[in-house]
């Protein structure tokens, strides 16, 4: 007779076949058929039977010239703007979250409020999200530059959105806007795990706020904060929604994503496109795999 | 004196967080509850209450459409992914097996990809699942082509992130509980049934509800597989509200439409505030 332990292996090994076959079959076989048809010409004539071309949609030298995503400029702005985006959003994230976490803490008759308030901005679509945005800033009727006219800064309306000097800006306060509460959580949650001790002493030592969150809370929350960088990092780097909502036909702001669907949907460039995209899942798997390694989230063990 | 000070200062904190967060989607309220023309005047209190943005939406839009199909897609997708993620949490978090880890590896892995790795190679697949689709079923059916095709690219999405939010959770549930069950002879099928099921039922819950969220919102692959105004999604029937006047932007309808596909949600998540907590913070932090 089999002990009770092989055949609760047994068991767990049949539960976990379900999954397996659902990520075989719509992310492996996928992912590595993108990859196989970054190698061919696939356009959309012979989309179901492209032909094996190599490595010419990332670089070709024809006749002197050099063709192909790593020789376009357009990629190389895409990237620049990705990197841009990333870096600021998540920078703004990161500083709103723990200064909203910190206002979570405050224990008063509002802090239901502040906690439900929170949410309410992670839970509302991008598309819609960006919609309100569009529309407080609307050049005409917008509530921002009626604001702003009503304080004098201003004299006419702007038209915040489509302008490329400050469409990006919008969009990363967008994303702010929509994703500080995520890093909140995630700090306040860190927070919330410190002995109440930590977060009495500074006041005991009449410290001010300031200097005690900067020693002694802050070192204590910086895991927290690191696990929040990289999700947020990792989402950034893929942004489409927003970007594409805002101003799609914009070589000013277009993300990697943005412009690896335009090559794929709008110009039938199948394989050229699988090939920017390949370019974004090496960036953001080689993040990913170091991310998680470092971590060492996927050791559950050491939970307990 | 200085602790009323104190008082007014976190107060006031605790105000600009509140209005930071809830101005943007109180002002879409009032834009969609005003007419026509006093839309066009920027105000902070509605002027009138006026419910033609919505009427016209319900009953004149093909929106209605595009709520019942994301609402098909969701709930196809939601309960493929809980059935089949709650079997392999237990496997994951109450047995010991080689290579364990290298497959929560690879499921985390899986959550961090973005979506466009595997685009190319999904609509190949798409146009070939068309072409298996058309010659088994005949015409009536056409439209669910994208939706279902919608429901598979979900299922794969949301599959990683119910896996690994389960699987913390149920990491959590003391090994005590399983044990007498053990002893006693029951099957892990019973046990995942009996003794499980009602200790994770919030768990279980507050995970659909985020999966369910993410497939509500999505837009790139409900951008790309969906192509006719009977098989949009809501984030896709959004984006694409036009005026019945070129360039003149329904900005009321858009707003209209915001708030319906949004109110749920908020309220969902105003309920569940403390379990939608731990869920976001199951997913990515120890413990």
């Amino acid at each position: 007779m089999k002990s009770v332990s092989q055949l609760r292996k047994r068991t767990a090994l049949i539960f976990l076949i379900p999954v397996t076959i659902v990520l075989l079959s719509s992310a492996l076989y996928p992912l590595i058929s993108t990859l196989y048809l970054s190698l061919t010409d696939a356009e959309l004539e012979n989309f179901l039977d492209p032909n094996y071309v190599g490595f010419i949609n990332y670089l070709e030298n024809y006749e002197g010239m050099w063709y192909g995503v790593l020789a376009d400029s357009l990629f190389w702005n895409s990237v620049r703007n990705t990197i841009v985006f990333s870096v600021f959003s998540v920078s703004l994230e990161v500083i709103l979250g723990i200064s909203f976490a910190l206002i979570m803490l405050i224990e008063n008759k509002l802090k239901w409020f502040v906690r439900a308030a929170v949410l309410i901005p992670w839970a509302i679509p991008t598309i819609v999200s960006a919609r309100m945005f569009e529309w407080m800033l609307q050049d005409q009727f917008g509530i921002f530059n009626y604001i702003l006219i009503g304080m004098g800064i201003i004299e006419q309306g702007k038209a915040w959105t489509t302008d490329p000097q400050t469409s990006m800006i919008v969009i990363i306060i967008i994303d702010a806007w929509k994703t500080s509460p995520f890093v909140a959580i995630l700090v306040y949650a860190g927070l919330k795990a410190l002995p109440n001790e930590v977060l009495e002493a500074g006041k005991v030592d009449g410290t001010n706020g300031i200097t005690q969150f900067y020693y002694i809370i802050f070192p204590l929350i910086l895991p927290a904060i690191a696990v929040a960088i990289v999700f947020r990092g990792l989402d950034a780097l893929r942004v489409f929604d927003l970007i594409y909502l805002i101003n799609a036909g914009s070589k000013d702001i277009m993300s990697m994503t943005v412009y690896a669907r335009r090559e794929m949907f709008e110009y039938s460039h199948f394989g050229f496109g699988a090939a920017a995209s390949t370019m974004l899942t090496l960036i953001i798997g080689v993040i990913a795999v170091i991310f998680i390694q470092r971590t060492r989230l996927h050791k559950l063990d050491e939970m307990e | 004196m200085n602790k009323v000070y104190d008082k007014i200062f976190k107060y006031s904190l605790q105000i600009i967080v509140i209005i930071f967060c809830v101005f943007p989607f109180y002002y879409s309220v009032m834009t969609s509850l005003e007419g026509s023309s006093a839309v066009f005047e920027p105000n902070f209190f509605p002027t009138e209450i006026n419910p033609k943005n919505y009427n016209y939406l319900l009953f004149e839009h093909n929106f209605p459409q595009t709520i019942l199909n994301s609402l098909f897609v969701a709930t196809v997708t939601v309960s493929i992914s809980i059935t089949i993620s709650y079997f392999a949490a237990w496997s994951l978090s109450r047995v010991n097996f080689k290579g364990r880890s290298m497959f929560l590896f690879v499921i985390l892995a899986i959550s961090m990809f973005p979506q466009i790795a595997v685009l190319t190679g999904m609509y190949q697949l798409f146009l070939n699942f068309k072409d298996f689709y058309f010659n088994i079923f005949d015409l009536r059916v056409k439209g669910v082509t994208s939706l279902l095709w919608l429901c598979f690219t979900y299922t794969m999405f949301n599959i990683p992130f119910t896996v690994w939010v389960l699987t913390t959770f149920m990491k959590g549930v003391p090994k005590e509980i399983e044990e007498a069950a053990i002893v006693d002879g029951a099957s892990s099928f019973l046990i995942l049934r009996k003794i499980f099921l009602p200790i994770m039922t919030p768990a279980i819950f507050t995970t659909a509800i985020m999966a369910m969220i993410a497939v509500w919102n999505e837009f790139l692959f409900a951008l790309t597989f969906t192509a006719t105004n009977s098989d949009r999604t809501i984030t896709v029937g959004i984006a694409l509200i036009n005026g019945t006047i070129e360039y003149e932007v329904p900005w009321g309808s858009i707003m209209a439409a915001s708030v319906i596909v949004t109110v749920p949600l908020v309220i969902i998540t105003l309920l569940l505030q403390g379990r939608i907590m731990s869920g976001l913070t199951a997913g990515s932090i120890k413990g």
